[in-house]
């Protein structure tokens, strides 16, 4: 498989925790960082490909956002665009993480 | 050319205020109030110079703090002579202070990172993200109802540039404005309002000096810094020393928020637990405005901040460091970032003070507005790098207009102007009424010592005063503030007894409520009989309990005319009125009889009914927990119902020197006797016998038959007889005892006196001592510390 295969898989496994489980879960979203921390040491992808995977995640996320009810951020189901922020975060982490290592 | 850029930018900000509020109108309501506005000097008699609350029974407090800055307000409200000037003003600093400061901020740390001919490209990031945090929620969205630490949003990126400043170029001319800047602004650096100053500068120095000892290599000025530390904790002491005592005083509240392991750590966790759902990352990162129809603009911020890491091809050590506080700080202000993520922020609450950031999505935010701002500054450098000249100026331009419309909510007053909850369409900015004026001018001219109910009556500690437009003061009591007198108003305030007041509300059982005034020193109830003020404009907040018992204006009527004694003044919606004079006790008083009583498992788990149910006579009773009573007296003189004082009960003539120290003259006292004093009950509250003869003056009311006297009372800060108590040794504290569920009392016996029945007594709070201490630490550092500043101008 190629690059942009194992970045749409990591997109599309993110994609499925947010949209198919009402339910934020660690096992998910820590066991997908893991998978692409994995890949990311095997195949030698530079903080690049990890800013331009926040960089998608935070597009979707506000598409999302504009045209989420505001009152949903209030509910206990949290809203699409929260948990695609928290992924955003995330690899933000790791892209900062990774660029000091650079 | 930048410049020219920069004094308009400075001269638009100025002036925007101004449009804000019309002349005439104030903005003052809030939990802390800026009630200073209106009159600085008199706010800081009543507020900043004693350690006692000016309303309700007189909680302790220390608010010190406020000194350096209410003396600069009041210098400019005599040259302005306009609150609304004054007012204006502050907020015109606020804006231009935020944006100067960042774009200075922004341009020196991207000075040691720029290539040549880059200037061009970091003045313009710096305008731009000058004007992203001037126009942030986090300025603005908390400008209605401000806090006094809101100074935060000028002197965070102030005090950031010039200690930066400092450590990059050792000069102390830099460290000495911090530290001239930190003393006006005291109140900002105080540890009575702690979250403001523990959540910025603890990661602002952090950061700092990461940036210059690791990105930029330097050394730091150690020895500087230390001096600059002694300096501050030295001009600070008036203030911190006071705030340390009263901290570490286990019956304030801020000693149960900072140190108290059984309730103050689960409090602050089962806070947060409660509020967790508050904390949402996507809007920290779109930082928006509540106004949601212009959340499409959100998306530059972040998208240029992530465009500047995609573009950064060097390591850039500078953007690395800014991005972890950065994310650090968003971590902090969302909470909400993975269950791994919450379980240890809730860990953070087992920290001792941490609880005080248990509102952490307010707390955090100016820290998240401020590092989010460096972060994109810097990120906005790297990307108009790649920008020919003109295609910066078009980016900036369009970047300033998504903030522009972003902020407009602020910019255009709205943020001032919007309503109240649940009102029907009431603001915040209000028109004097000139008959409330006139009202609060009476009240302040009243001659006794006697507190003031409000009504109507607030779920909290605040009053309602509307204004003669569509608005109210919104806070704590002006009546007090402005006045000087005790006031009770809201529920929070008449601790131990709101619950029972409640009840006898509903209950009609108005003898029971005259009784209970009489506790509590009220000599006055004050109407503000104005429909805007209750259930007419406001419905259900900030009323939900009061409303419970009097449901409307016309049950509120019902309740103050079955309460109240003679109408004593009226100006169109304000009335005041006499409390009974029956069950009237003065502030001190001499109790005929003390009665013990029993714990009935009241709401607070204390006995506070203990006075609905009496049949004596005579109000001047000292209502006192059994146990106590077996304490002081015996278990078979407290198993009578009632233990008879009246024999040996002295005529006294007492003085309020000023709000913490009062003079009693004694006469004709042959036995022992208690003095009751109407204070809330604090250990350091000091009984002394005076050895020197009472001061006569001219007696201004008179109170069962001549047997408790007020004279004409004074407010003396300071005078030769302030310090006449130091040395002296005050009755034992074993007679200092709680009476009427929050009182002070004291059993005084013919010895304390030396067998003599015509003698004085001073009633002090000793805690005072600490601020008079401390406040000469103060004044010996700053004659250093200004001697040295008028040192290095010369240099």
């Amino acid at each position: 498989m190629k690059k942009p295969r194992y970045i749409l898989l990591i997109l599309g496994l993110i994609l499925g925790d947010v949209f198919f489980f009402q339910i934020s879960s660690d096992v998910r979203i820590f066991g997908i960082l893991f998978v692409y921390i994995v890949l990311t040491k095997w195949l030698c992808w530079h903080s690049r490909t990890t800013f331009i995977l926040a960089l998608v995640l935070f597009l979707l996320s506000f598409i999302l956002y504009l045209f989420t009810d505001p009152a949903r951020f209030h509910q206990v189901l949290i809203p699409p665009t929260e948990r695609l922020a928290v992924w955003v975060y995330l690899y933000l982490v790791i892209g900062v993480i990774q660029k000091w290592r650079e | 050319m930048k410049k020219i850029i920069i004094a308009l930018i400075c001269a638009i900000l100025f002036v925007i205020p101004f449009f804000w509020i019309a002349p005439g109108e104030l903005e003052m309501g809030g939990d802390s109030n800026r009630l200073f506005l209106y009159d600085p000097g008199l706010y800081l008699q009543v507020n900043a110079l004693y350690s006692v609350e000016p309303q309700g029974v007189g909680k302790l407090t220390s608010n010190q703090n406020l000194l350096p800055f209410l003396i600069l307000l009041q210098v400019l409200s005599k040259v302005l002579h306009s609150p609304y000037l004054l007012m204006t003003l502050l907020n015109s600093v606020k804006l231009v202070g935020s944006f100067i400061f960042v774009y200075l901020i922004v341009t020196e740390l991207l000075s040691h990172h720029l290539g040549k001919k880059k200037e061009f490209h970091a003045g313009m990031a710096s305008i731009v993200a000058g004007l992203f945090y001037t126009f942030s929620p986090s300025v603005g969205e908390n400008m209605r109802s401000a806090l006094l630490t809101h100074n935060q949003v000028f002197l965070n990126p102030m005090i950031f540039y010039l200690v930066l400043r400092f450590l990059v170029s050792h000069q102390s001319k830099y460290l000495w404005l911090t530290l001239l800047t930190t003393f006006i602004f005291s109140p900002n650096f105080s540890l009575i309002a702690p979250p403001p100053p523990f959540a910025f500068y603890p990661l602002a120095l952090l950061f700092l000096i990461l940036y210059v000892a690791l990105v930029l290599k330097k050394s730091l000025p150690w020895k500087k810094l230390c001096i600059g530390f002694i300096f501050f904790l030295g001009i600070q002491a008036f203030h911190i020393i006071p705030a340390v005592v009263h901290i570490s005083d286990p019956s304030s509240d801020y000693y149960a928020r900072a140190f108290d392991a059984t309730s103050g750590r689960n409090e602050a966790l089962d806070y947060f637990n409660a509020t967790l759902s508050f904390g949402k990352i996507s809007q920290h990162i779109f930082f928006t405005y509540s106004n949601h129809e212009v959340r499409w603009v959100t998306i530059a911020v972040p998208f240029i901040v992530i465009l500047g890491f995609l573009l950064n091809k060097k390591r850039q050590k500078a953007l690395m460091l800014i991005a972890i506080f950065f994310l650090i700080t968003l971590y902090l202000v969302s909470a909400n970032i993975t269950q791994i993520g919450v379980e240890i922020y809730r860990l953070f609450f087992y920290i001792p003070g941490f609880s005080m950031f248990r509102v952490f999505y307010g707390q955090w935010q100016w820290v998240h507005a401020f590092f989010y701002t460096l972060l994109f500054g810097f990120a906005l450098f790297i990307v108009f790098s790649r920008l020919k000249r003109r295609y910066v100026y078009a980016s900036s331009m369009l970047l300033i207009i998504f903030s522009i419309i972003s902020g407009w909510t602020f910019i255009n007053g709205q943020v001032l102007r919007s309503i109240h909850p649940d009102s029907k369409n009431m603001t915040s900015i209000v028109s004097m009424n000139p008959d409330y004026e006139k009202t609060l001018a009476f009240i302040k001219a009243l001659p006794d010592d006697g507190k003031i109910f409000n009504f109507p009556f607030t779920d909290f500690f605040y009053q309602v005063v509307p204004g003669t437009n569509n608005a109210a003061y919104f806070g704590p009591s002006p009546t007090s503030y402005l006045t000087g007198k005790r006031t009770f108003s809201g529920y929070q305030i008449i601790y131990p007894f709101p619950e029972v007041f409640l009840k006898l509300a509903k209950e009609k059982n108005y003898a029971a409520i005259k009784r209970l005034f009489g506790i509590l020193n009220v000599n006055y109830i004050f109407y503000i009989r104005d429909p805007k003020a209750f259930t007419e404009y406001y419905p259900t907040w900030p009323y939900s309990l009061f409303h419970q018992s009097i449901p409307d204006s016309q049950a509120l009527v019902e309740l103050v005319d079955g309460i109240r004694g003679e109408k004593i003044f009226q100006q169109g919606f304000y009335s005041i009125y006499s409390a009974d004079k029956a069950n009237y006790l003065p502030h001190l008083y001499v109790p005929t009889s003390i009665i013990p009583y029993d714990n009935k498992g009241d709401w607070y788990g204390k006995n506070v009914s203990f006075f609905v149910d009496t049949s004596e006579g005579d109000p001047r009773v000292g209502f006192i927990d059994r146990e106590q009573c077996e304490k002081l007296f015996s278990t078979v003189i407290c198993a009578s119902p009632n233990i008879n004082q009246g024999r040996d009960a002295p005529t006294i003539l007492f003085k309020r020197i000023n709000p913490i120290k009062y003079s009693v003259e004694v006469s004709g006292a042959t036995g022992p006797f208690t003095l009751i004093f109407s204070d809330q009950f604090h250990k350091d509250w000091k009984l002394f016998v005076s050895q020197s003869r009472p001061e006569q003056s001219a007696v201004q009311q008179s109170y069962f038959n001549g047997s408790v006297k007020e004279y004409k009372h004074e407010n003396i800060f300071l005078d030769s007889r302030t310090f006449e108590t130091l040395g002296r040794k005050s009755i034992p504290e074993g007679r200092h005892f709680m009476v009427n569920g929050y009182a002070n009392a004291w059993l005084i016996n013919p010895g304390d006196a030396s067998g003599e029945s015509h003698y004085e007594i001073i009633i002090e709070m000793v805690q005072q001592r600490v601020f008079y201490y401390s406040s000469v630490i103060s004044i010996v550092s700053l004659l250093i510390f200004l001697i040295y500043g008028i040192k290095l101008l010369k240099k």
